[in-house]
């Protein structure tokens, strides 16, 4: 298998990009704007509130000058933009969530070097990113990479919006995703391969060759439909909105976008700004309570740990400070409440997210390993068929590595092995989900091939 | 030419119906969310060499009039929030396709499954009347896309 190498192993790399001094990126635009320490975490600073970029404090931003960010470009806490080794261009109205990481470039042996070539990507163009593109949670970008700027339009997509969405956990390896094509969850297209209009890659499949980016019998992919597109443009409204109004946010107060601080508010669902609680009562798994009963409001702009909104945790701060990584983002950003039990130990990068309706319930003891993903998801209507509004993980679960659970129930005691996918699904008690394996709807689709 | 009149003709589907807009009958009531939802899923499968099938899934959602109105808005949700944009429809139904394969015969009904229930875990709608005046009437409540209601 084509693996991405680090610098130095050996004479066949081909290093493709100086390490040294980048220029600027190749497809930047004369509005794009480099998130300098002087233009974060708003970019550029002055901009006006609709056109603002806001690139959160706990974002990881290397060799700045090199980097070109448009307008109302949402950066959520834990991203990485690295541009020493090439140059990253992002369009606008395009979302880098929590713990995105991109990566300008890296050395490549000769055999991605000549795949690179034939897919027209040349090493100096580092990370080139168009407009509307959403890189949801745990999306790596490894340049050189091109994604949403070639393709053509899709007759899906009559108002002509032309948007990609990469998802939870993906990666982009040295490849060209064209414009109107979608990633599914822990999905990778590799070195050298386009990935072409009106086209999306299933879930968990490496996607290594030409043929099998093209031709849906090989398994890995399948066209697009109306569902996607939908969906595609939904998500960048609502991080186009994220932009706005973390960027009024700041402008009130800068300290209240660092460390644990409030969410934003101003929404038609959550309209009031809240803080997290420490030492929140537990509650029971049925509807969420709007409030952390019991619990201490605290704003804390120096944590390292970017929590965001109302997180009603059951630990003191002393045992969250104790059991959270640095690099941990909790964000109740758009409403709901989450419920967040005893942590035994939250690893680096882990991320939990939910928006109103799609609360979570997280019980005690729960080992959450490094680059997890805890996702609430999908609406459902009282009285109606499995309206599953809650992510719900009960007491001494144990999460591994690079994992997501989305929009499930996982019962006591059950594992969830390295970097699974457990979605739309019920684990029950004891029960134990195998390392790379994808549970969606209570049943087994393979593995993560990569 | 072609292409566009192709894209056309899907703009039209993508909102639910072609014909010209129209005022359902009877007084005006604004103060009523849509309700008498049904969801149903359509199959379409073809053939393809090798043994194999194409085939895609269609979700069509459907309510009842709300009398007096001129139209009807549809906003979707996310995992990541909320659309702000209205899509409006002329007649109550939005019909989208949500699942789409080349697969054996015997996969097929599998991967629609996969494939619906990450829809559904991904993709709401609610939907509002909206009535000559401009003014709309209040949202009903969000509906998973891809699942068959009742």
């Amino acid at each position: 298998m084509r693996r991405v190498r680090d610098v130095g192993r050996g004479a066949a790399l081909v290093l493709v990009a100086a390490a040294a001094a980048v220029a600027a990126p190749a497809g930047a635009t004369a509005d794009g704007c480099s998130p300098t320490r002087a233009n974060r975490p708003v970019c550029p600073a002055g901009a006006p509130l609709d056109t603002a970029t806001f690139v959160d404090p706990a974002a990881a931003v290397r060799a700045p000058r090199a980097i070109s960010l448009g307008a109302r470009v949402y950066v959520a806490p834990s991203a990485t933009i690295d541009a020493r080794r090439g140059p990253v261009t992002i369009g606008a109205e395009t979302n880098v969530q929590d713990p995105v990481a991109v990566v300008g470039a890296v050395a490549r042996d000769a055999e991605e070097a000549a795949a690179l070539a034939h897919a027209g990507l040349a090493p100096g163009d580092g990370v080139v990113i168009g407009e509307r593109v959403i890189m949801a949670h745990g999306v790596t970008v490894v340049g050189p990479a091109q994604i949403g700027v070639e393709g053509s339009g899709s007759p899906l997509d009559p108002e002509g919006l032309q948007n990609v969405a990469l998802g939870q956990g993906s990666r982009i390896d040295g490849a060209v995703i064209e414009r109107n094509t979608s990633i599914s969850q822990f999905a990778r297209v590799g070195p050298g391969v386009r990935l072409r209009s009106g086209t999306a890659v299933l879930q968990g499949k490496d996607v290594t060759t030409q043929q099998e980016a093209d031709d849906p019998a090989l398994g890995k992919v399948r066209a697009l439909v109306q569902g996607d597109v939908a969906f595609n443009a939904t998500a960048v409204e609502a991080n186009v909105r994220h932009a706005r109004e973390y960027t009024r946010l700041a402008r009130e107060d800068p300290a209240q976008v660092r460390g644990f601080g409030p969410d934003p508010g101003g929404q038609d669902q959550d309209p009031d700004r809240e803080l997290p609680a420490v030492r929140a009562t537990p509650a029971d798994p049925g509807p969420l309570p709007d409030t952390c009963a019991g619990g201490r409001r605290v704003q804390r702009p120096r944590a390292g740990t970017r929590v965001i909104g109302a997180a009603c945790f059951a630990d003191s701060q002393r045992a969250l400070d104790r059991a959270l990584d640095d690099r941990v983002s909790i964000r109740v950003d758009e409403g709901e409440t989450f419920q967040i039990g005893t942590i035994t130990r939250m690893g680096r990068r882990t991320v939990l997210h939910g928006i109103e309706g799609t609360g979570l319930f997280l019980g005690d003891r729960i080992t959450y390993g490094d680059d997890v993903i805890v996702h609430g998801g999908g609406r459902g209507a009282p009285g109606l068929p499995d309206p599953r509004p809650l992510t719900v993980i009960e007491d001494d679960v144990v999460i591994g590595d690079g994992s997501l659970v989305f929009r499930a129930t996982v019962g006591a005691g059950a594992t969830i092995g390295d970097r699974a996918i457990v979605l739309g699904s019920d684990v029950p008690p004891g029960g134990v989900v195998g390392d790379r394996q994808i549970l969606i709807g209570n049943r087994l689709f393979g593995e993560v091939e990569w | 030419m072609v292409a566009r009149l192709a894209a056309l003709l899907l703009a039209a589907a993508l909102t639910g119906c072609a014909a010209a807009p129209s005022t359902a009958p009877g007084a005006p009531q604004r103060d009523r969310p849509p309700g008498g939802f049904a969801a149903v899923l359509h199959d379409e499968t073809g053939s393809r060499s090798g043994g194999l099938v194409t085939w895609t899934t269609s979700w069509e959602l459907t309510w009842e009039e709300v009398a007096g109105a001129a139209s009807y808005a549809v906003w979707y949700a996310t995992p990541e929030g909320d659309g702000t944009r209205a899509h409006e429809l002329d007649a109550p139904r939005l019909r989208l396709s949500v699942a789409t394969g080349t697969t054996t015969p015997a996969d097929r009904a599998v991967r629609r499954d996969q494939e619906l229930t990450v829809t559904a875990a991904q993709l709401s709608v609610r939907v509002a009347a909206r009535f000559p005046d401009g003014e709309l009437g209040p949202a009903s409540p969000w509906l998973p896309v891809g699942q068959a209601l009742p």
